[in-house]
């Protein structure tokens, strides 16, 4: 078994160097990489720099952009302040993390589920493979957006509700740091509820795809001559299929991040999402919308997050496609 | 699809009916024995699950209750006021997103690798990427408060159905345009094409005949998908744009725990959902060339 597998390793390093020199030749996708490494850096560590006083609710309450702090020296606003006198590129930044860990989690989930999906319905075949794929197209035409709005509402009293049912569970057996951690992390149970949810119903795209490789790989002659070697499927299914789909795995994880965060600003923008006082790109959208109108406009509190969103989902559509066409001539 | 009906309504019964909080809890608590008796005003006593096979029955001769919000409004009187406005909407959003969808992917996949082709596909990267509660306040700024062209929102009239329509049309109309491309590009390269080509025909000619025929089969695999999408969609555009529309039941409808309210929207979206996919489905029988084709070469014969 030796000396072909060598083979085959060497051929995937060189498919993957391949790859990425592609990627790097494309320069749309290499700078919305660069665009998200910035982003993600500065979502992660800018918001702990901020003066605590710019964080949180003062008199200077919706300031146009630049302008000077009233309650802290040499303290200007870049983006100007929201409602409460908070600083909006602060809100952006930590709206940013939300925005982007939904995205990434939810993509996560859904990737699970729908390599799963589509390695099983590719690799049992037959009449079970037709059923699992029509599900799939009916699911498609249902708009399942609705559903999510919906669970939302449903679990998320309950969550709360289990959720401090553990923290006095916690307090009660004396482990009084998880009990605050706990207690911490009822406002922010939605998001959690968002990433199951939202994950839950991305999956689709990516169960196809999965499927429509596996059915490519599954006749491919080192598969036939590894079941003739009487590997089990599992074995198959670990050793040969799945590193085969890495690439094709990676490119739609990067389009099903942006669909989540699409998705999650959607439900927030509705008010039915992240809610107080966690805040994504979604929610501050939607405070940006409420107060625009023609005569006084705070127009900055819907640019910024507007335009910070934008970027970031134009990023990985970009990054997406980059991936697509750089393992798209991988065939050969 | 019957089955995809009955699935979806008890799912959406369930889930409603497990929102914590009943929708008569208020600030104060009612006495004991008037919430009794509105539960049992609105059958919802007993268990869950008698309260679920009593719903089906009356579902099945056609009642979706009342609203406990609107009171003495059954469901079907709510929902019939608004819905002829989501789907006049929806509906110029469709014909905007699949013609113009078409159009684009077809004048792109013709003209590859020119400027053209290039521009509408950036394009139309640009749009699949925006969300409406972005582009939405962006044609307002533009067109009605800039230009002053439009109005900002509101409903009445063909100019307010503009702005709001292209808002809902134009990812969907990019994401058909890429679709057409990639369809089109295909069977441009197929034979019957190359042979079309031989006996003379003008460019435009065979793309317009022979290819766009055949590369709109994917386009219409996705029309059934779409529909959902704009359903979906128009929530959103009609909360940017103020228009009385069925999105604004639904969101209240969950925030106001108004159960019969939210599954009779359910219900009513999906089985418009199910009847045009059933259209589709049968659409797709008709346009399918290699039936047609085939019968074609036969008459000749």
């Amino acid at each position: 078994m030796g000396k072909p597998s060598d083979n085959s390793d060497a051929r995937a390093v060189m498919a993957r160097r391949t790859t990425w020199q592609k990627l790097r030749s494309n320069p749309m996708a290499m700078a919305s990489l660069i665009i998200l490494a910035v982003m993600g850096f500065a979502a992660l560590v800018l918001p702990a720099v901020f003066p605590d006083e710019a964080t949180k609710s003062s008199p200077d309450t919706y300031l146009p952009p630049m302008s000077k702090s009233t309650t802290l020296e040499n303290w200007t606003f870049l983006c100007g302040t929201d409602i409460n006198g908070v600083d909006l590129l602060y809100r952006v930044l930590t709206g940013a993390r939300v925005s982007l860990i939904v995205g990434l989690a939810g993509a996560v989930v859904a990737l699970f589920v729908g390599t799963t999906y589509g390695v099983i319905a590719g690799f049992l075949g037959g009449r079970v493979e037709a059923l699992m794929m029509r599900i799939v197209d009916v699911l498609y035409s249902i708009p399942r957006v609705l559903f999510i709005m919906i669970s939302v509402a449903a679990f998320d009293s309950r969550l709360k509700a289990g959720i401090d049912g553990a923290r006095r569970w916690a307090e009660d057996a004396e482990m009084g740091g998880f009990g605050e951690f706990l207690e911490a992390t009822i406002p922010y149970s939605r998001i959690l509820i968002l990433i199951i949810a939202l994950g839950l119903i991305e999956w689709l795209t990516m169960a196809r795809i999965v499927r429509g490789q596996v059915l490519v790989l599954r006749e491919q002659q080192f598969v036939t001559a590894s079941r003739a070697l009487g590997q089990v499927p599992s074995a198959i299914i670990a050793k040969h299929i799945l590193p085969n789909l890495a690439g094709i795995i990676l490119t739609y994880l990067t389009l099903t991040i942006p669909a989540v965060i699409l998705d999650e600003s959607f439900l927030s923008f509705l008010g039915l999402g992240i809610d107080d006082p966690a805040s994504s790109w979604g929610s501050l959208l939607r405070d940006g919308a409420q107060v625009i109108n023609p005569i006084d406009s705070q127009w900055w509190l819907l640019a910024f997050p507007a335009i910070a969103m934008s970027l970031a989902l134009l990023a990985f559509n970009f990054l997406g496609d980059g991936l697509r066409d750089a393992l798209d001539t991988r065939s050969v | 699809m019957i089955l995809v009906l009955f699935c979806v309504v008890t799912i959406t019964f369930f889930l409603a009916r497990m929102q914590k909080g009943g929708a008569f809890d208020k600030e104060e608590e009612p006495p004991p024995h008037v919430k009794e008796a509105l539960l049992k005003q609105y059958d919802l006593d007993g268990t869950v699950w008698s309260q679920y096979t009593r719903y089906m029955r009356d579902l099945l001769k056609g009642d979706l209750r009342v609203s406990f919000r609107y009171r003495n409004w059954t469901v079907e009187e709510v929902i019939a006021q608004q819905l002829p406005v989501s789907l006049q909407l929806g509906g110029v959003a469709f014909v905007l997103a699949t013609v113009g969808g078409v159009f684009l992917g077809g004048v792109a996949a013709m003209r590859k690798d020119t400027w053209t082709d290039r521009g509408a596909m950036l394009a139309a990267l640009l749009a699949i990427s925006l969300p409406s509660f972005i582009t939405g306040p962006l044609l307002i700024g533009v067109f009605a408060l800039w230009l002053g062209w439009l109005p900002v929102g509101g409903w009445g009239g063909f100019s307010t159905i503009i702005l709001p329509a292209v808002c809902l049309a134009a990812p969907y109309a990019a994401y058909i345009a890429r679709l057409m491309r990639t369809s089109m590009l295909e069977v441009l390269g197929a034979d019957f094409i190359r042979t079309a080509r031989a006996k003379g025909l003008s460019p435009s000619g065979v793309g317009g005949r022979h290819a766009l025929r055949v590369a709109l089969l994917p386009v219409i695999t996705f029309l059934g998908p779409l529909a959902a999408h704009l359903l979906t969609g128009s929530i959103i555009v009609e909360s940017v744009f103020s228009i009385p529309g069925a999105g604004s039941i639904f969101v209240n409808s969950i925030q106001n725990r108004d159960v019969f309210l939210l599954i009779g929207v359910v219900v009513i979206y999906c089985s418009l959902l199910v009847l045009f996919n059933l259209i589709i489905d049968i659409l797709y029988t008709f346009i399918d060339p290699r039936i047609k084709i085939t019968g074609g070469a036969h008459g000749k014969a």
